[in-house]
């Protein structure tokens, strides 16, 4: 097949990596039962503290029971073995002495006698000797009629002392000794049996010797074997126990650490001491943190030092600005007499320096907001007042149809609500054209509005009712993949929605201004058509936003002003009533 | 139409100070300059001009320090060119005595504006007067005396006491004084009153701290009564 697909068969080829692909499930097959086997495990043993102790005690149980298992035989072997051949050789010897000697036709008595005399040995065992008797045939004599009788002589073991092998050199004897264990009534005895050699027919005797004593023996061996391997498990498990415990424990501190780590305390380090890999890993944390730490300053210092660099440009912006800004008015002016040639590049300087003048507004605007250095400047107004002021001021009077009762008072910032407004009408009238509504309500917020609750900042406040003004616009509405940066700086939308004020800034600064007073921008598409703004202010920016912001007693002018003031208020507040 | 104003400007940064006098001569008004604190206070002295425009960043002493020592002799107004971004600088500027402030990049029109507004605060328009306890304004002679004494009032602080002594025991809202005293739009900063209302206080109050004359109206601004 090889030599096939060699030749360029296609059809080959395919077969091979058909074949390949084959294969490639059951490796995944077995990858996923090791997984799934290692996930069992995980299961199982939950805490690594488990897992150590399992596999302690399982070593330990292995080494301990195998130990004492081969301890156990060995010695099993060498008890029983000694006590039998003692035993055996014993019988042999007193079988020979008391009945080698007697004649081949015997009386049941004599037999009887040899019996009895056999067992009279330090050997302690029965004895039953078999003979073929003149009178009656074969006699049975043993030394104890109820404990020893024949038919405790398996048959096998009478068979094999019965038979008669060929003598030869290499067997020098006809008839040999047999011996076999057996168990009665549960307890362990030894059996023997062997034909006496002379003249047949020779008398049999057989031998019982209990093993009771040897099992008890063994028995209290496999006992203290039995405790030992005990006493090395509680042992490993303990010393398991304790190296969990010493491993574990820089495990611990490290997740600790880590812990830390996440959470933004960059300056978290550990104790490393010691070359194990604890250690060693303890100190590839510490270089990791300190790496992270180093990157993270750094960045943040490119960060502040960019910031700083906006901050003092637009400053530095201002001073030429100024002058700028004073000379474009002489020259605007002057327009009228100019040159007509030189009156359109007069007239370019003068819009030009206005936009520039804007942009380097809303540059230092942003860095202030960036910095957290704006302030709220709080005012009691009437919001009605203000929005037509709004757009009184710029001239929208006949593009904005307004819905706003007078009466409806808010604390807030007059300038800062200035500014949003002024941008989300300007944006409004540019995108959407004319008329734009603008409503002002009050509502209470909604309980379920996350933000409102995050940005108002004080769930457990008693409900204050919040200041709505929306502007809706009659335009084509925002597209939706645009909908989520309408509120990001510079965010340059389709050609259908052109920055054409140039700063791209404006709706940014607009919901700075926003949170600033602790409210919130949301823009959405009407059913209806066209773009809706809705602002979101709290009645009362001071219990909001301005009470936290005077807590910032950053400067000594600042503080000692207030001072003046909460005490000229308190003291007012008294005379008042 | 107000006389020709006579000013002088205290700014170190010649493109500014060059471009700032000539807007303000083409205003029609008369200008001198000084690019220091030093000289300005000098010139303030060998010329006595009606109105002073003051930048805060100035090499040598700052524009609030030269506040300060013109006000221990002077109460001629001053108005401040200060930067938005230094929200600080405005309240130390307005504690230091400044009557109004500008927001640089100056647009010349808006600066004009306020220093004819400034001019206006001094003008007379009625003949009477009015007395709270022991303070009596005299709407003609434009003072104001407590207890006999002439009280040295800067031409805003004056205009903020007739102003409130116009409607007695009526509360008048922040911005509404911005309107009527200081000609500012609906945009303007109450920190202004606020501020000129304590040095009034520190001038007319017997307890500064504890105000009898001009009470604070929680929620709404600030009114005068004749003390109970």
């Amino acid at each position: 097949m090889i030599a096939r697909s060699r030749d360029g068969d296609p059809g080959a080829a395919e077969e091979e990596s058909q074949k390949g692909e084959e294969h490639r499930p059951d490796d995944g097959g077995s990858t996923k039962k090791l997984r799934g086997m290692r996930r069992w495990v995980a299961g199982v043993l939950p805490s690594l503290r488990l897992r150590l102790v399992v596999v302690f005690a399982l070593v330990a149980l292995t080494a301990a029971v195998s130990a004492s298992g081969i301890a156990y035989w060995l010695n099993r072997d060498a008890v029983l073995t000694r006590a039998q051949n003692a035993a055996l050789n014993d019988f042999r010897k007193s079988l020979e002495d008391n009945a080698g000697n007697l004649p081949s036709e015997v009386e049941c008595a004599q037999l009887r006698e040899a019996a009895d005399r056999m067992a009279g040995t330090t050997q302690n065992y029965e004895v039953l000797v078999t003979g073929q008797s003149r009178d009656r045939g074969s006699c049975a004599a043993a030394s104890s009629e109820d404990d020893f009788t024949l038919a405790h002589v398996p048959a096998s073991l009478r068979k094999a002392v019965d038979k008669r092998r060929t003598v030869d050199s290499a067997n020098r004897h006809p008839y040999h000794l047999y011996w076999q264990r057996i168990t009665i009534d549960g307890n362990p005895f030894l059996v023997g049996g062997a034909k006496v050699i002379g003249e047949e027919p020779t008398p049999t005797g057989y031998m019982l010797k209990s093993l009771a004593p040897e099992r008890d023996d063994l028995n209290s061996l496999a006992w203290s074997l039995g405790i030992a391997t005990g006493l090395a498990l509680l042992g490993a498990m303990l010393l398991a126990q304790a190296a969990a415990t010493t491993v574990l424990r820089p495990v611990r501190r490290l997740a600790q650490a880590a812990k830390q780590l996440g959470e933004g305390r960059l300056d978290t380090r550990l104790k490393a001491t010691g070359s194990d890999e604890l250690a060693e890993l303890s100190r590839t944390f510490n270089r990791s943190a300190e790496a992270l730490e180093a990157r993270v300053a750094e960045l943040s210092a490119r960060e502040e030092s960019s910031r700083r660099f906006v901050a003092d440009m637009s400053h530095e912006l201002r001073t030429p600005m100024t002058a700028i800004s004073a000379v474009t008015e002489v020259l605007e002016e002057e327009q009228e007499n100019l040159d007509p040639m030189i009156a359109p590049a007069v007239q370019l300087v003068v819009s030009e320096t206005r936009r520039l003048n804007d942009l380097v507004e809303n540059l230092m605007e942003v860095t202030r907001f960036d910095a957290g250095t704006a302030r709220l400047v709080l005012d009691d107004v009437d919001v009605a007042d203000q929005v037509t002021a709004c757009i009184d001021a710029r001239a929208w009077l006949d593009a904005v149809e307004l819905d706003a009762d007078r009466g409806i008072m808010a604390r807030l910032d007059p300038r800062r609500l200035d500014v949003v407004l002024a941008n989300l009408i300007g944006n409004a009238l540019k995108h959407g054209g004319s008329p734009v509504r603008v409503s002002v309500r009050t509502e209470t917020p909604q309980p379920g509005d996350a933000e409102a609750a995050r940005l108002v900042g004080a769930p457990a406040q008693e409900p204050q009712r919040e200041l709505v003004i929306e502007v809706a616009d009659r335009g084509p509405g925002i597209p939706e993949e645009v909908l989520p940066h309408v509120f990001d700086r510079f965010y340059k939308a389709s050609a259908a929605r052109p920055r054409s004020d140039g700063s791209g800034l404006g709706l940014s600064i607009a919901m700075e201004n926003a949170h600033i007073h602790g409210g919130w921008i949301t823009a959405h598409n009407s059913p209806e058509g066209g773009a809706v703004f809705s602002l979101r202010l709290p009645r009362d920016a001071h219990r909001v936003a301005g009470g936290e912001m005077e807590g910032e007693a950053d400067d000594a002018e600042s503080s000692s002003r207030r001072r003046r003031r909460d005490g000229a208020e308190s003291g007012d507040g008294g005379d008042g009533e | 139409m107000a006389r020709v104003a006579f000013l002088l400007l205290i700014e170190d940064d010649d493109a500014v100070r060059t471009a700032l006098e000539m807007g303000l001569t083409r205003q029609g008004h008369r200008v001198v300059t000084a690019a220091s604190g030093e000289d300005g206070l000098k010139l303030l002295r060998e010329q006595r001009p009606d109105l002073i425009v003051l930048d805060v960043m100035l090499p040598g002493i700052d524009g609030f320090e030269v506040c300060r020592r013109i006000r221990h002799t002077d109460q001629l107004p001053i108005i401040l060119l200060t930067a938005r971004s230094d929200d600080i600088d405005v309240v130390v500027g307005l504690e230091s005595g400044a009557d109004d402030y500008v927001v640089k990049p100056v647009q010349g029109r808006v600066l004009d504006a306020r220093i004819r507004a400034v001019m206006r605060r001094g003008e007379r328009e009625s003949s009477d007067s009015a007395t709270f306890g022991s303070l009596t304004i005299d709407r003609s002679a434009m003072t104001a005396t407590k207890n006999g004494e002439d009280l040295q009032l800067t031409p805003t602080e004056l205009r903020l006491l007739l102003e409130l002594s116009r409607r007695p025991g009526q509360a008048l809202s922040r911005q509404q004084l911005l309107r009527l005293v200081w000609e500012h739009d609906y945009l303007g900063d109450s920190r202004l009153v606020d501020a000129c209302v304590q040095r009034l206080r520190a001038k007319v109050e017997d307890v500064p701290s504890s105000p009898t004359l001009i009470r604070t109206v929680r929620g709404v601004g600030y009114r005068l009564d004749a003390p109970q």
